[in-house]
């Protein structure tokens, strides 16, 4: 099981806010309840968010704190053309582009209560754009790798055969 | 990256050598003999109670050979080098005899039915070219007296050599008796037949004479202890008994008018044939006492004139023989043995697919014949029991052709066929489906096609003639220096049909030649191929035409003017009133164009889109061919021009001409390879390019020096600007003997080394790889589409790398596939009379010298290190173990898979196989198990079908309880 913290459930910007309430569930009868218990056992606010932006900055830097294992696992893999290899520079890649493109979900649980849209680009902007730098360190390791495995087409060979040429002016018979 | 794979895909191992499996299956070897210059000589051999027959013919290839009389098979056979020229042969008992070199000086003597050589002798020689030479054995001590035009020498346990010591006599003929050696000469100057006796032990003279004989007597024979003449102003036949002291009288014999006479090779049975001027024939025997009586009588026949033969069959009874085409074309023979009947029989030689018989040899009651158009028979009465065609051995042009498609898939004309229609053959062809099902489930599990399916076995001769799955099965169309054309399956070998090129004009009467000179395969209107012939006929009054012949490659029918009848002569049509000087073939077109002596471009197929396209063609049109003017050979360019005043066609007129050097000609022009270029560049283990000199203008010119060098010229045909060149060394006095080949920007020359006479250098043979560049690491210049006049047409880096090779060759040609993509061998034919293929990888000019290839070099471009010498590896002989004797030329073309190429060779023999110098990388190895793969397949799908019940289930109880 996962042992996230699910803190949205006590937020009241959260995604469940506007369920409806299981049947048989009276909501005044809740308000009443919590309005009659003083709010001492909650803390305030803005403790909370302190603390989600720094869990949003842990998982931002997350992918950076991986990447020594994955120049490890890219020395280990070896610099053939091989299906590990080849797995380890795919997954590489592709998760530095998985990740930006869920990036604003991703970080909808560290939004602060404050906000208004918790998956507008700008809530945690900072944390988002470490996010983002950090992703790009991952993409770049990929591609360093690819090119020393020959992958990258950078060379004027790997676009010679979408060269073309025309026809002679001049033709000589035989 | 998928240059990466396709680098995976090379680095794995070349197939190097061929299996054993496959000899005979993917090649096939013909092993001729040329066409006979003179009556085959029939000899019989009792061998372990068994009799065996060979057939001995000397041949216009220079090749002495003997075939089995059974079923016409090469028993053995020699190639005479070409400078020792075959000059006489002769055969007594188990004894073949020949003489060859200048002057007929080296005799070899040959055991008839193996061919070994139990001697091998240089004979005093005239040194000029020999008058006459005979051979003679003693028959009791199996000496061998050789006669060379004055000089007679005695080969044995006894030796000597006599000498007339009148060294202006030249004797021709001679004659053993037990008491003397006769030689016998006439020399019709001094109108007078020279005699000479010689002790045939000693070599002591006993006496030399001459007799006066009418001045136009020009041959005589001999018979016997005699000899005979016809004196041809009075048809008087006159003869004298030859006696050792040489003083019998002349006789002449009046009764009779007679017109020739003629020697049947029947001398020690004292036979020959006299020619009466009446059209009898008689054959008559020279008697003990030196009279000549007729024993047999042939009647006088209607038709041509007849064609006299003897032999002995197994017995030794002589037989003697006449031959003739009848009125009605049928050709009639008589056969004559003393005491007994004359056998006369007919039969029917096709003219128009054979020719007429030019040599008759007996052998009992079969006959063999030697044609016009090179074929070899034997017949008996009715019944031809075999035949070769070995006018193949000189071949002057081949090429060729695909098959299309099988008729079922060609015939289905989709554009306007109703749905109802297309529902109909499909359901018809659907009557198809268990076989083709069948074939195919032999096919998935065994590994094993169905043989004519996929791969066309060498045996099968039955299939039909339509595209096999991989294109190996072509049709191979060649014209022959005799005047045929053959068709073969280049799947077997086996001809499919003979036509014999006829004369036009000239055949009624005037009789010529035709030489066949290009051959272009073109398209038809339908989705198959026809092949056009240029031919150049040279009529007996010295009158040459440029003749056209267009024919269907499967049938051999021409296709213009259209014939149904095949079994006449193949007529063609006039193109030009004259010689032909260049013919060329417009590419992406079907139109070829022919140059006429007042350098006149005629379009071939002369219609008004042809015109009009060669109309707008001609102001980038060139046209570099060879012209010989005072100093020699030259290359000079042509451009087109159109001149009312002068002429209303186009009219080639001269651009540019090769400087050379004075005293050097052009020795040949070798055209560039015209194929698809697959990759504009090379690339490098680094991904940088070197862009491939890709001008599609240039070709080579071979010239010979008047000192010491020959020359290797690459010309842009359309300006003549050198592009590369290179002085190669020659010994002097010798022809250059340099060979070269251009494919793309590849050019591979071959030569002969003779100048390496210091320390450290070699004589050899060498062969040098040279590729042209556009210029360094990443520059280009596009000079694939660039104007032959642009300032950068010259920018080229020429990288080159010479090596030793082991053999000298004769021909050179490169391999060529369907796309260019798989990487070339160069093909070469030896003179050790085998085909060598050479990798490219071994012919890389970029291997590095006095180092090693960096990692990257090694695993991009697999180089090697430069090893001078290329190692002579015998896994590269595709011929393997046969013998590929002389061969001129080699063609290659490439089959349906890119990975395959076919080559063919001629010159004496034929030889084709399939080459894949990649490996075959297109289709699946012999050796994969396909059963293990549907097996694992079939296991996945079974496992599948069991567990995806049980997942769902499982999905569900876990959604419901957790």
């Amino acid at each position: 099981m996962s042992k996230t913290l699910e803190y949205s459930t006590l937020e009241t910007a959260s995604k469940w806010r506007n369920l409806p309430p299981p049947p048989g569930f009276s909501k005044t009868a809740s308000v009443h309840f919590t309005s009659s218990t003083p709010t001492h056992t909650a803390p305030p606010p803005e403790a909370y968010n302190q603390l989600k932006e720094k869990r949003a900055l842990e998982f931002a830097t997350a992918p950076a704190k991986s990447l020594p294992m994955q120049a490890f696992m890219l020395y280990m893999s070896g610099g053939g053309v091989q299906i590990f290899s080849m797995g380890i520079v795919f997954m590489l890649l592709l998760t530095p582009f998985k990740n930006l493109a869920g990036m604003n979900d991703a970080f909808a649980q560290f939004a602060p209560s404050t906000a208004t849209n918790p998956r507008a680009f700008t809530t945690l902007a900072l944390q988002k754009l470490i996010y983002v730098a950090c992703n790009i360190i991952t993409l770049m390791v990929g591609l360093w790798k690819c090119r020393s495995m020959g992958l990258l087409p950078l060379g004027t060979g790997d676009w010679l055969a979408f060269e073309t040429r025309g026809l002679a002016p001049e033709m000589a018979l035989f | 990256m998928f240059l990466l794979l396709l680098g995976l895909l090379l680095c794995s191992p070349l197939s190097l050598a061929i299996h054993e499996s496959d000899v005979g299956v993917i090649d096939w070897h013909k092993r001729l003999i040329g066409v006979p210059l003179a009556s085959p000589i029939i000899r019989h051999t009792e061998k372990n109670g068994t009799t065996q027959s060979v057939l001995v013919v000397p041949t216009a290839s220079n090749v002495l050979a003997a075939l089995n009389i059974a079923d016409g098979s090469v028993v053995w056979r020699y190639l005479f080098d070409a400078a020792d020229d075959m000059a006489s042969l002769h055969v007594d008992g188990d004894v073949v005899v020949a003489l060859s070199g200048q002057g007929a000086s080296t005799v070899r003597n040959f055991e008839a039915h193996t061919g070994l050589i139990s001697l091998e002798k240089r004979l005093k020689s005239p040194g000029f070219h020999p008058t006459g030479v005979d051979v003679r054995f003693e028959s009791d001590t199996n000496a061998m007296f050789v006669l060379n035009t004055h000089t007679i020498t005695r080969v044995g346990e006894v030796q000597w050599t006599w000498e007339a010591a009148d060294k202006s006599i030249h004797y021709s003929k001679l004659v053993h008796s037990p008491v003397a050696l006769y030689a016998v000469g006439l020399d019709p100057q001094s109108a007078s037949l020279h005699l000479a006796a010689i002790n045939p032990v000693t070599g002591a003279p006993i006496q030399t004479a001459w007799k006066h004989l009418p001045p136009t007597v020009s041959s005589f024979v001999l018979a016997g202890t005699s000899t005979a003449w016809i004196d041809e102003a009075t048809g008087t036949l006159g003869f004298v008994k030859l006696t050792p002291d040489l003083n019998a009288s002349i006789r002449t014999e009046n009764g009779s008018k007679w017109f020739a006479l003629v020697d049947v090779d029947l001398q020690k049975q004292a036979l020959f044939v006299g020619v009466l001027t009446n059209g009898e024939a008689r054959v008559l025997k020279a008697q003990e006492d030196g009279n000549i009586e007729s024993v047999h009588t042939f009647p006088a026949n209607d038709g041509t004139q007849s064609l006299f033969a003897g032999g002995l069959d197994k017995e030794g009874a002589p037989y003697v023989v006449r031959l003739w085409t009848t009125v009605s074309k049928m050709t009639a023979v008589e056969i004559y043995t003393p005491g007994q009947d004359v056998l006369k029989s007919f039969f029917p030689l096709d003219a128009h697919k054979y020719g007429i018989v030019s040599h008759v040899a007996v052998d009992g009651t079969r006959l063999v014949i030697t044609t016009s158009t090179g074929a070899i028979q034997l017949w008996e009465h009715e019944q031809m029991l075999w035949g070769r065609e070995e006018a193949l051995a000189t071949i002057d042009v081949a090429a060729f052709v695909e098959l299309p498609l099988p008729e079922r898939v060609a015939r289905v004309d989709l554009e306007d066929e109703s749905f109802i229609k297309r529902l109909i053959r499909q359901i018809g062809d659907a009557k198809d489906f268990p076989a083709y099902a069948a074939a195919f489930a032999q096919r998935f599990v065994t590994g094993v096609p169905p043989r004519e399916e996929v791969v066309v076995s060498a045996h099968n001769h039955t299939a039909s003639l339509s595209r096999d799955a991989f294109g190996f099965k072509q049709v191979l169309v060649a014209a022959t220096a005799y005047g045929s054309v053959f068709g073969l399956d280049t799947a077997s070998g086996a001809v499919l049909w003979t036509r014999v090129m006829g004369m036009g004009w000239a055949g009624e009467g005037v009789g010529g030649k035709v030489k066949p000179v290009k051959i272009y395969v073109l398209d038809n209107e339908g989705d198959g191929k026809d092949v056009v012939l240029i031919a150049q006929r040279k009529a007996n009054n010295n009158l040459v035409d440029t003749v056209l012949f267009r024919i269907d490659p499967l049938t051999g029918a021409s296709i213009s003017p259209a014939e149904e009848n095949t079994s006449r002569l193949l007529e063609g049509t006039d193109v030009i009133a004259g010689p032909l000087v260049e013919a060329f073939l417009v590419p992406g077109t079907e139109v070829v164009i022919l140059i006429d002596e007042f350098f006149q471009i005629n379009a071939y197929p002369d219609t008004e889109d042809n015109a009009a396209l060669v109309a707008r063609l001609a102001p980038k049109l060139y046209l570099p061919f060879m012209e010989v003017f005072s100093e020699g050979p030259r290359v000079v360019g042509h451009g087109l021009k159109l001149d009312p005043n002068l002429s209303d066609k186009y009219v080639a007129f001269r651009t540019w001409g090769l400087n050379l050097s004075p005293g050097e000609a052009v020795q040949a022009i070798v055209k560039p390879r015209m194929e698809p270029v697959a990759s504009l560049g090379k690339v490098l283990g680094n991904r940088t390019t070197l862009y491939k000199y890709l001008n599609p203008r240039t070709f080579v010119v071979l010239t010979q020096g008047a000192e010491v060098q020959c020359g290797v010229y690459v010309l842009d045909g359309a300006k003549g600007s050198v592009l590369y060149s290179a002085a190669v060394p020659k010994a002097s006095g010798e022809d250059c003997d340099v060979h070269a080949t251009l494919t793309e920007n590849w050019l591979v020359y071959h030569y002969y080394d003779g100048t390496g006479l210091e320390e450290g250098e070699t004589k050899s043979w060498r062969i040098v790889t040279v590729e042209l560049y556009e210029g360094g690491i990443d520059e280009k210049t596009q000079s694939s589409d660039m104007s032959a006049f642009s300032a950068e047409n010259m920018k080229i880096e020429a990288l080159e790398q010479s090596y030793i090779f082991g053999h000298g060759i004769t021909a050179i040609t490169t391999t060529s596939t369907k796309f260019g993509i798989t990487s070339k061998d160069i093909i070469v034919a030896t003179r050790n009379h085998k085909i060598h293929a050479i990798p490219r990888r071994l012919l890389n000019p970029r291997r590095p010298r006095n180092r090693k290839p960096t990692a990257e070099e090694q695993q991009e471009e697999q180089l090697i290190p430069y090893d001078v010498l290329l190692p002579d590896d015998p896994r590269r002989t595709i011929s393997h173990s046969y013998e590929v004797a002389h061969t001129r030329k080699i063609i290659t073309s490439p089959a349906l898979l890119e990975s395959t190429s076919l080559v063919f060779t001629y010159g004496l023999d034929l030889f084709l196989t399939r080459v894949a110098p990649s490996s075959t990388f297109d289709i699946l190895n012999k050796i994969f198990n396909k059963v293990q793969l549907v097996l694992t397949v079939s296991g996945l799908a079974l496992g599948i079908i069991i567990a995806k019940p049980m997942v769902r289930r499982k999905r569900l109880r876990e959604r419901w309880y957790q």
